[in-house]
C-alpha cells in the first residue's frame, strides 16, 4: 500500500471522534450559526410569499412568455437538481468503488442531496399554468375515463425520475444515519432527545447481526442509488434533447448533463464544506484539505467535461448542414444573450483551469470562490439551454426576449433560503459527518499502520 | 330622487327655502348632490362601493371564506316562459343589416343567439364589400357593448361661458326634450353632423332644418374636400369617385393607401385581387408614398418620396407622357408646369428608364389604368392642384369613365372641412344661439381645441348626440346619446342606387333614442312636426313601403338586406374641363424633412379609439399596437443617432411635441410621418392616454385642413426613450423559405416559384384519414396584410385582450397573427409579403407527443385539439412548436374579469379559457360541427364551402380557404394541388394541414439579388432542386 496522507488529522481517539461530530447537537448554537440561521429563514419567508403571490395571481408574474415558454423556475430546477448529484455519487458510488475518503463528506454531501432535490421539487409544480392540478401528472386510477397520463412525454419521465432519486436519496441517506442515531441517543441526558432519536434510530442495539444487516442494505441501496445518478440528469435532459427545438434536440445532451450535474454538485459541496469548516472549526480534523482537494480535481475533470460538450455542440451544429441549428448556436454566442454564454463558459471551462496548481487547490479561499463560479456558470448553462434556444427558433417573427422580472429574482433566490434554511437545521439536528464510518478510517494513512 | 320627491310631496310641507318650496332645478341638482355620498348608494357607478354596501360585502366574504366546503349555491336559471318563434336557444340567428363607421359603409350580416349580437360579418349578397369586413366593422360588437357608452339622456351642469363641465346627472328624456325645445325656440340654431349616408334619416334631416330654421353643416375629420373641390374644377360634379381596380391593368397610387385606410378599403382589396391572378390577368401596381402602408407594401414596385414631390412627380407623368412619349400635349402656362418639373423622378432616385416604363404601361393600358393620389399624406397645401393634375392624367389616359367613376362616386364622403371652419366663424360672431352635434367630435379632431371650445362659450344651448362623454359631448348643455348603430333602425346608400337597410340586432341596451327620433320629438316640440309619424322606425318603413309597394316586399328587403347594386346606373363620361389646370399651382416648396400625418388602419380618425380589439390590433405595417409613433426612416436613424422608441422633439411652424420614433424601413429620408387617431382624452376609459394626440400639428388653409408637408425639425431630447408594443420584432427571413415569391416573368416562363424541395420521410406509416380531412390553404398572392382574419378570430374565439404593458412581455393572445418580412435594401426601398400563420394543425404534431397529460390531442379528422380543461399548463407544447402559434393565459382572462356588459360579447360556442390554460387555433372547429349538425339536419352530405372558419369568412380578398381534402373537388384540394402550394418548414415534417400559395409580384426587377438578408426570391437560386434530408 502506498504512503497516504491521514485522513483525520489530530491524533483522535474514537471518543474523540464521537465527541467532535456530536458536538453541534448536544450544544446551543453560537452567535455564528444563529445570524446564518435567521438570514436564511428571513429568505425562505420571502421566497413563501413569492410563490404565494404567483401562485395567487398567476404565472404571469413572472417573465415567461411567448416564445420562450420555460425560464427561471425550469432554468432553477435543473439547476438544483444538478447540485443533487454529487451527494449521491459520493456516497454511492465512491461507496462502491471504496474510496474511504469520502466517508467524512457524504454525510453532508448526501444532505445536500436530498435537499436540493426538495428545493428542485418545488419548481416543476410551480411553473404550471395550474398548481393545483399538478397531481394529474401521476397515472392514477381516476373516474374521468379513466383518463391516463401521455407516457411519450419527457415531463412525466421527469416525474418518475425525480421521485425515484428521491425517495432513493433519502432512504439512502436514512439508512446511513441510523447507527449515529443510536450514538446521539445513547448520549442523550435529557428525555426529549432520547425519546427523538430513539424513535430515529428504529432500536438500533449496535447488534453484530444489526451491522450485518446494515452493511448489507447499505451496499444495496448504493448499488440502487448508482444508476440514478446517470438516469436522473439524463431523464431530465430528455425534457429538452426530446424536443425538437434546435438547441435542445441533441444527442450529447444526457452524458452532457451528466457531467455538468456532477461538476455542479462538487461545485456546491465545496462552497458549503468550506462553510461547515469555518462554522465547526472542529470539523476542520474531519474534512480536511485532501479532502477538498479530491472534489476539486473532480471540479476540473468535469468541468473540462463540459466544455468539451460545448464544443462538441458547436461542431456539430456546424457539421448537421441545418440551418436551424446553425443559427441557434450562432445565436447563443454571439445574439442578444451573449453575455449569458460567456458567463457560461467563463465560469464552467475556464475558470476552474486555475486547479491545475496545486497551491490553488489546496487553498480554502481560493476553492470557495471558485465553487461560487461553479454555481454561477451553471445556472447560466441552463439559462442558455433554455432561454436562449427558446426566444429565436425557426420563424423570425415570433423571435421575441425572455421578459424577466422582479418574480423571477425573488423565486431564484428565494429558493436558496429553503436550500440553505434546511442545511443548517440538519448541522445541528443530525451527526453531520458519519461517526461510523469514519472511525473505521481513523489509522489511514497513520504510521502505525491499518487496523 | 323621485321616491324623496314624493316622500316630501306626501307629507306636509314643511321647506328649508323658497328653492325647496317650489322645486326649481337648481335645487333639484343640489339636492341631488347632497346626498351623493349617501350610504345607500354610491353617487355614480364610477365611485366604486358605498359605506353599507362595502360592510355588507365585506361581512358576506367574511361570512363566506369561514363557509369552506359549502356546496355551491343554487342559481336557478328560467327558459324563455313563452319563446318568440324565431329563437331556438342555442341557435344563431343572422339578420342582414348595414354599418358605417366613418370611412366605409357595409352591408353586414350579424350572427345573433338568443337575442344577442355575437359576431359581424360582410353579407355575403352585398355587391360591394362581400363577404368581407373590416376591422374596423367586426369590432362594432364591442363598441356597442362598451362599459363607457352613455346610458342615459344626461344633462351636464355646464357653465356656458367659459365650457367646462362639472356635474352630468342622468335624467329622463322629457326634461331634456323640454330644454333642448326650449333652446331650438329662440333660433340660430346650427346643426352639426359626422357622415350620414341614411337616406331616410337625411330627409329627416333635411327637414327639420327647414322647419327650424336650421343652418347644416357636414363634417368628418377624415373628409375628401379636396376630391370634391378638384372634381367640381374638373368634370363640374363635385364627387368622390369609385375606382373600379378589377379593369385597371396598370394602378399608380400616389400617398393613396386605397387598400388600407383610403375611401373604401375592403372594397377596393376585394376587386384590386380580382385582376391578381398569377394564373391569368395580373394587374401592376406602382406606389409612390410617403409613408409605408399598406398599399405600398403590397405594390409591385414602390418609391419612397416626399409630400411635396406628390404633385411635381403627377406634373412629370404628364411630361413624360405628352412631350417626350408624344401622346397628347400640353400648352400654355400648364405646359411650362410640367416642363419645370420634367425631371422630378431623379429628385426621387428614379431612373429615367424606371420612370418611362411606369408612363408608358400607364399608357398602353389606357382606359384601364388608374392614377390615384389621396389620404392625409396627400392633403398637403396643393392637395386640390394635386387631384386637378391627377384627373388631367387620367382623362390623358381616358381613365375617366371607364375605371374611374366620376358620377356615380361614394356618398360617404359628403363631409367639408369649410363646413365646420364656416361653423366656427358663426360661432365666433355669437350668430350661433344652438348647436346640435352629432357625430363629430370637433374638440378632438380640431387642432387648437381651445378655440373651439372659447367659441362653444358664445353658444348659449349645446345638445350633443354622441355615444361617449367624449371631448366635445362633455362641453355639451345636453346629451341625448343616439345609441348604436346595431341598435337602431336605418338605412344607407353608401353609393349611389345601392341601398341597405339597418335592422336592428338587439333592443337598446341603455336608454337611448336614435338621432331621427330625438329630431322627430325636438320638433315635434316645437310644433313643426317634419313627419306624422311616430316613431322613426314608422317613417322608415313607411317610406320603404312607398317604394317596394307591399309588407311582403318590405320584409323580404329585410332579409336580403339591399337592393340594387353597385355600379347601379349607366356611367356618364364627364368631359375634363381644360381651364382647370389653370388651378394648378405648386405652391409647397420642399424642405430636407416633410412631416406628413396619416391614418392607421385601426383607429383611422380615432373615433373607435375605446375598442380594445383595435387598440391591439398590431398595425399591419409597423406591427406595433397600443401606440402612434414618428415613423422616420434608418438613414435619418443612423444621421440622429436614433433607436426605436427614443424620444425625439418634432417642431413645425405651427406645433411642437415629444414623439417616440419607429425607425421604418423604406420609409423616405426626408420624410417622417405620424398617425392621428391617438391620444384621446376623454370619452372612455380605454382609450384615455394611448398614445399621442397630435391633432396640433394640423394647419388651416383657406377652410381646408392640411394634414402633410410641413417642414419639420426634430431634434433629440436627451436620450429618453419609450416603449413601443411591438409584436414582431424581426423582419427579414434570415434565408429561410418561409414567405415564398417570384416574380411574374419568372412564373411565366418557367411555371414554378423557385420553391426549395425538401424530400421527408418517415418510418412510421402515416394516419388515415377515412372520414374528413380538414385542411387550409391561405394564398400569400391575395393576402394585403390588412388583418381583418385577425379582429374576426378574435371575436368568434373570445380572444381576451392584454394591454400594452403585457405585449411588451410578449403575451399577445391573438390565434392567428400576419407574420411581415422586408427584402430589399431598407434605407431604399422595401418589398414586403404577408403570411399569416395560424395552428397548422399538423399530421405530426410536436405539441402532442409532449404533453404529459393528453391536453392537446389529434382527432380522426385531422384537427390538433386542445382539451382546455385537461390542461395543466406545463407549456412544453409551445416550446415545442415549431410555428409557435399556441397562446397561453398567464392571467384570469375569463367572462368574470371583464367589465360588463362587455361579457355579452363572448360566443357561447367557444370555451371561455381559465387562467393558466394553453389556447390556440382550432380551425374553428364549432363552426365545423355546426356545419356538420345543418347538413344532417338537411339529410345531405355535407358539401365544400359548407364550413367557414371566422378568418376565411371576413377575408376580403378570399386568401383563405378551408375544406376537405378527402373531398377531390374542394376549393382546398385544388389549392394544395397548385404549383405555387407549399408547406411552411416542410423540412420540419411535422406534416402541417396547411398549404401557402407563394406570392407572384409583377415586377421586372431580380428580386433574387441584392435582397436584404436574403429573405424572399431565395428560390430563384434553387430552381425546384430536390434534396435528401432525413430527420
Amino acid at each position: 500500500m502506498m504512503d497516504r496522507n491521514p485522513l483525520i488529522l489530530g491524533d483522535k481517539t474514537y471518543k474523540d471522534i464521537t465527541d467532535d461530530i456530536c458536538e453541534p447537537i448536544e450544544t446551543v448554537p453560537g452567535k455564528q450559526w444563529m445570524l446564518m440561521f435567521f438570514s436564511a429563514k428571513s429568505l425562505l419567508i420571502f421566497y413563501l410569499i413569492s410563490v404565494g403571490v404567483i401562485l395567487f395571481t398567476g404565472m404571469g408574474l413572472m417573465g415567461t412568455n411567448h416564445p420562450v415558454g420555460w425560464g427561471t423556475d425550469i432554468v432553477t430546477f435543473v439547476f438544483w437538481i444538478g447540485i443533487g448529484h454529487a451527494g449521491t455519487l459520493i456516497s454511492a458510488i465512491l461507496f462502491l468503488f471504496r474510496q474511504k475518503w469520502r466517508t467524512s463528506v457524504a454525510r453532508s454531501a448526501e444532505a445536500m442531496t436530498v435537499f436540493a432535490v426538495m428545493t428542485a421539487g418545488i419548481f416543476p409544480l410551480i411553473h404550471t399554468g395550474r398548481p393545483w392540478l399538478d397531481f394529474w401528472l401521476l397515472p392514477y386510477p381516476n373516474q374521468r375515463g379513466p383518463l391516463w397520463v401521455n407516457f411519450r412525454s419527457p415531463l412525466l419521465w421527469d416525474v418518475f425520475a425525480v421521485s425515484t432519486y428521491a425517495t432513493v436519496s433519502i432512504v439512502f441517506w436514512y439508512v446511513g444515519l441510523v447507527p449515529d442515531f443510536a450514538t446521539v441517543r445513547d448520549r442523550a441526558k435529557n428525555k426529549v432527545r432520547k425519546t427523538v432519536y430513539g424513535v430515529l434510530s428504529l432500536g438500533w442495539r449496535g447488534s453484530a447481526r444489526h451491522w450485518s444487516h446494515y452493511e448489507m442494505v447499505y451496499m444495496l441501496l448504493a448499488g440502487l442509488a448508482t444508476p440514478l445518478v446517470l438516469s436522473v440528469h439524463t431523464i431530465v435532459s430528455f425534457d429538452f434533447a426530446v424536443a425538437s427545438l434546435p438547441g435542445w434536440h441533441t444527442t450529447i445532451f444526457p452524458p452532457y448533463f451528466v457531467a455538468g450535474a456532477i461538476f455542479s454538485g462538487f461545485g456546491m459541496v465545496v462552497t458549503l464544506l468550506t462553510l461547515v469548516r469555518i462554522g465547526f472549526p472542529k470539523f476542520k480534523d474531519y474534512i480536511t484539505i485532501d479532502h477538498m482537494e479530491a472534489m476539486n480535481k473532480i471540479i476540473m475533470c468535469t468541468g473540462m467535461l463540459v466544455g468539451y460538450a460545448y464544443c462538441s455542440e458547436l461542431f456539430i451544429a456546424w457539421y448537421s448542414g441545418v440551418k436551424y441549428e446553425q443559427y441557434a448556436f450562432i445565436n447563443r454566442a454571439l445574439g442578444p444573450y451573449w453575455w449569458s454564454y460567456w458567463i457560461m463558459f467563463s465560469c464552467n471551462v475556464f475558470i476552474p483551469q486555475i486547479f491545475w496548481f496545486r497551491a490553488a487547490r489546496r487553498s480554502i479561499p481560493i476553492m470557495f470562490v471558485i465553487s461560487i463560479f461553479v454555481n454561477i456558470g451553471m445556472w447560466f448553462e441552463r439559462f442558455v439551454i433554455t432561454v436562449t434556444s427558446l426566444h429565436r427558433d425557426f420563424l423570425p417573427s415570433n423571435w421575441g426576449m425572455y421578459d424577466w422580472s422582479f418574480y423571477d429574482a425573488a423565486i431564484l433566490f428565494g429558493s436558496f433560503g429553503m436550500f440553505l434554511t434546511l442545511f443548517l437545521l440538519y448541522l445541528r439536528a443530525f451527526p453531520a459527518i458519519s461517526i461510523a464510518e469514519v472511525k473505521p478510517v481513523l489509522y489511514v494513512g497513520k504510521k502505525k499502520g491499518g487496523h | 330622487m323621485d321616491k324623496q320627491q314624493q316622500e316630501m310631496k306626501s307629507t306636509r310641507n314643511y321647506w328649508k327655502s323658497l328653492d325647496e318650496k317650489y322645486q326649481t332645478d337648481e335645487f333639484l341638482q343640489q339636492a341631488e348632490k347632497e346626498f351623493q355620498s349617501s350610504p345607500l348608494q354610491a353617487e355614480d357607478d364610477k365611485s366604486g362601493l358605498a359605506r353599507r354596501q362595502f360592510m355588507k360585502l365585506m361581512g358576506a366574504s367574511i361570512a363566506l371564506s369561514g363557509a369552506a366546503c359549502v356546496r355551491r349555491p343554487v342559481q336557478k336559471i328560467i327558459p324563455y316562459n313563452k319563446r318568440p318563434s324565431e329563437v331556438i336557444p342555442g341557435l344563431d340567428n343572422f339578420y342582414a343589416s348595414s354599418f358605417f363607421d366613418g370611412r366605409e359603409g357595409f352591408g353586414i350580416t350579424v350572427k345573433t343567439r338568443e337575442g344577442r349580437p355575437l359576431f359581424v360579418k360582410g353579407n355575403s349578397d352585398y355587391p360591394a364589400n362581400g363577404p368581407g369586413m373590416s376591422v374596423r366593422g367586426t369590432s362594432q360588437l364591442l363598441s356597442l357593448y362598451d362599459p363607457d357608452r352613455l346610458r342615459n339622456p344626461t344633462i351636464n351642469s355646464q357653465d356656458p361661458k367659459k365650457r367646462g363641465n362639472k356635474l352630468s346627472i342622468p335624467r329622463d328624456w322629457e326634461s331634456l326634450d323640454k330644454k333642448a325645445v326650449e333652446g331650438l325656440k329662440e333660433g340660430g340654431v346650427h346643426f352639426l353632423t359626422g357622415e350620414t349616408p341614411s337616406p331616410s334619416l337625411n330627409n329627416i334631416i333635411d327637414r327639420f332644418v327647414e322647419n327650424t330654421g336650421a343652418t347644416l353643416h357636414r363634417w368628418s375629420p377624415v373628409n375628401q374636400e379636396d376630391i370634391l373641390q378638384a372634381s367640381k374644377e374638373s368634370f363640374g360634379k363635385a364627387s368622390v369617385p369609385k375606382y373600379r381596380y378589377e379593369l385597371a391593368q396598370m394602378i399608380v397610387s400616389i400617398d393613396a393607401d386605397f387598400l388600407g385606410t383610403h375611401l373604401n378599403p375592403m372594397e377596393s382589396s376585394r376587386l384590386f385581387q380580382k385582376a391578381r391572378d398569377p394564373q391569368g390577368n395580373m394587374s401592376k401596381l406602382v406606389s409612390f408614398q410617403s409613408v409605408p402602408s399598406l398599399t405600398s407594401l403590397n405594390s409591385d414596385d414602390n418609391y419612397p418620396i416626399k409630400p411635396s414631390q406628390q404633385l411635381p412627380l403627377v406634373l412629370a407623368m404628364i411630361h413624360e407622357l405628352t412631350a417626350v412619349q408624344g401622346h397628347g400635349s400640353v400648352s400654355g402656362s400648364f405646359g411650362s408646369l410640367v416642363k419645370k418639373y420634367a425631371s422630378t423622378y431623379e429628385e426621387i432616385g428614379m431612373s429615367h428608364e424606371d420612370f418611362a416604363r411606369v408612363v408608358e404601361n400607364l399608357w398602353s393600358n389606357g382606359g384601364s389604368s388608374i392614377v390615384i393620389a389621396g389620404g392625409l399624406q396627400a392633403k398637403t397645401k396643393d392637395s386640390v392642384s394635386l387631384q386637378i393634375a391627377v384627373n388631367y392624367l387620367n382623362d390623358l389616359l381616358n381613365n375617366n369613365g371607364s375605371t374611374i367613376h366620376w358620377s356615380h362616386g361614394l356618398l360617404t364622403y359628403q363631409g367639408r372641412d369649410t363646413d365646420l371652419t364656416q361653423l366656427i366663424e358663426k360661432m365666433n360672431a355669437g350668430e350661433v344661439k344652438t348647436l346640435i352635434i352629432n357625430d363629430a367630435n370637433p374638440m378632438y379632431n380640431l387642432p387648437n381645441s381651445d378655440e373651439f371650445k372659447k367659441a362653444l362659450g358664445n353658444v348659449k344651448l349645446v345638445i350633443s348626440t354622441n355615444n361617449w362623454m367624449d371631448e366635445t359631448t362633455s362641453l355639451a348643455d345636453l346629451v341625448a346619446p343616439s345609441g348604436h348603430q346595431m341598435e337602431n333602425w336605418g338605412d344607407n346608400e353608401f353609393e349611389p342606387g345601392l341601398v341597405t337597410v339597418q335592422q336592428p340586432t338587439i333592443r337598446p341596451l341603455h336608454n337611448t333614442r336614435s338621432l331621427g327620433d330625438s329630431l322627430m320629438a325636438w320638433s315635434k316640440g316645437l310644433e313643426k312636426p317634419v313627419t306624422s309619424e311616430e316613431t322613426f322606425y314608422d317613417y322608415l318603413k313607411a317610406s320603404w313601403m312607398k317604394q317596394v309597394g307591399s309588407e311582403k316586399a318590405w320584409y323580404s328587403l329585410l332579409q336580403t338586406g339591399f337592393q340594387g347594386d353597385t355600379y347601379g346606373g349607366v356611367e356618364r363620361t364627364l368631359g375634363f374641363n381644360p381651364s382647370a389646370l389653370n388651378k394648378v399651382k405648386v405652391t409647397l416648396e420642399g424642405s430636407d424633412l416633410e412631416l406628413a400625418l396619416y391614418t392607421k388602419v385601426g383607429l383611422h380618425d380615432g373615433s373607435m379609439a375605446n375598442v380594445s380589439w383595435l387598440q391591439e390590433l398590431p398595425d399591419p405595417v409597423s406591427k406595433i399596437c397600443w401606440d402612434n409613433y414618428l415613423v422616420i426612416s434608418p438613414v435619418l436613424a443612423d444621421k440622429k443617432g436614433l433607436r426605436d422608441g427614443s424620444m425625439v422633439e418634432v417642431k413645425t411652424s405651427s406645433h411642437s411635441m415629444k414623439l417616440p420614433v419607429y425607425i421604418s424601413p423604406g420609409q423616405n429620408p426626408g420624410a417622417v410621418a405620424v398617425a392621428i387617431g391617438y391620444g384621446r382624452r376623454e370619452g372612455g376609459e380605454l382609450q384615455k392616454g394611448v398614445g399621442f394626440n397630435v391633432q396640433d400639428f394640423i394647419q388651416m388653409d383657406r377652410g381646408l385642413f392640411e394634414y402633410s408637408g410641413f417642414p419639420v425639425e426634430i431634434s433629440n431630447v436627451g436620450g429618453e426613450t419609450y416603449q413601443l408594443a411591438q409584436t414582431q420584432g424581426h423582419h427579414t427571413m434570415h434565408g429561410r423559405q418561409l414567405a415564398v415569391e417570384t416574380t411574374a416573368d419568372h412564373y411565366k416562363d418557367t411555371g414554378n416559384v423557385g420553391l426549395h424541395k425538401h424530400k421527408v420521410f418517415s418510418i412510421w406509416n402515416k394516419h388515415k384519414y377515412e372520414g374528413h380531412k380538414w385542411a387550409m390553404a391561405i394564398d400569400l398572392n391575395s393576402c394585403t396584410g390588412c388583418a381583418a382574419c385577425v379582429v374576426s378570430c378574435q371575436s368568434e374565439n373570445n380572444i381576451p385582450v392584454v394591454g400594452k404593458k403585457y405585449v411588451l412581455g410578449g403575451r399577445e393572445m391573438h390565434w392567428i397573427r400576419i407574420d411581415r418580412y422586408y427584402s430589399g435594401d431598407e434605407k431604399k426601398s422595401v418589398d414586403a409579403i404577408f403570411q399569416p400563420v395560424t395552428c397548422q394543425h399538423c399530421e405530426n404534431a410536436p405539441c402532442e407527443t409532449v404533453c404529459p397529460v393528453l391536453a392537446t390531442v389529434h382527432s380522426d379528422e385531422g384537427l390538433n385539439d386542445m382539451v382546455y380543461n385537461r390542461c395543466v399548463g406545463t407549456r412544453y407544447c409551445s416550446n415545442n412548436c415549431p410555428y409557435k402559434v399556441r397562446r397561453f393565459n398567464w392571467f384570469y382572462y375569463d367572462g368574470h374579469h371583464r367589465k360588463e356588459p362587455l361579457h355579452m360579447a363572448l360566443n357561447p360556442d367557444v370555451t371561455v379559457r381559465t387562467r393558466g390554460v394553453m389556447e390556440k387555433c382550432t380551425f374553428c372547429v364549432q363552426r365545423i360541427k355546426a356545419g356538420k349538425n345543418t347538413a344532417k339536419d338537411e339529410n345531405r352530405p355535407l358539401k365544400d364551402g359548407d364550413i367557414t372558419p371566422a378568418c376565411q369568412e371576413v377575408c376580403p380578398t378570399d386568401a383563405i380557404t378551408f375544406g376537405d381534402l378527402n373531398d377531390k373537388d374542394s376549393k382546398v384540394a385544388k389549392y394544395y394541388e397548385e404549383k405555387r402550394s407549399y408547406a411552411l418548414l416542410e423540412e420540419f415534417n411535422a406534416a402541417p394541414r396547411v398549404r401557402y400559395q407563394a406570392k407572384i409580384r409583377n415586377t421586372h426587377r431580380d428580386l433574387g439579388g441584392g435582397h436584404h438578408g436574403g429573405g424572399s426570391g431565395h428560390g430563384d437560386k434553387h430552381e425546384a432542386t430536390e434534396h435528401k434530408e432525413g430527420h
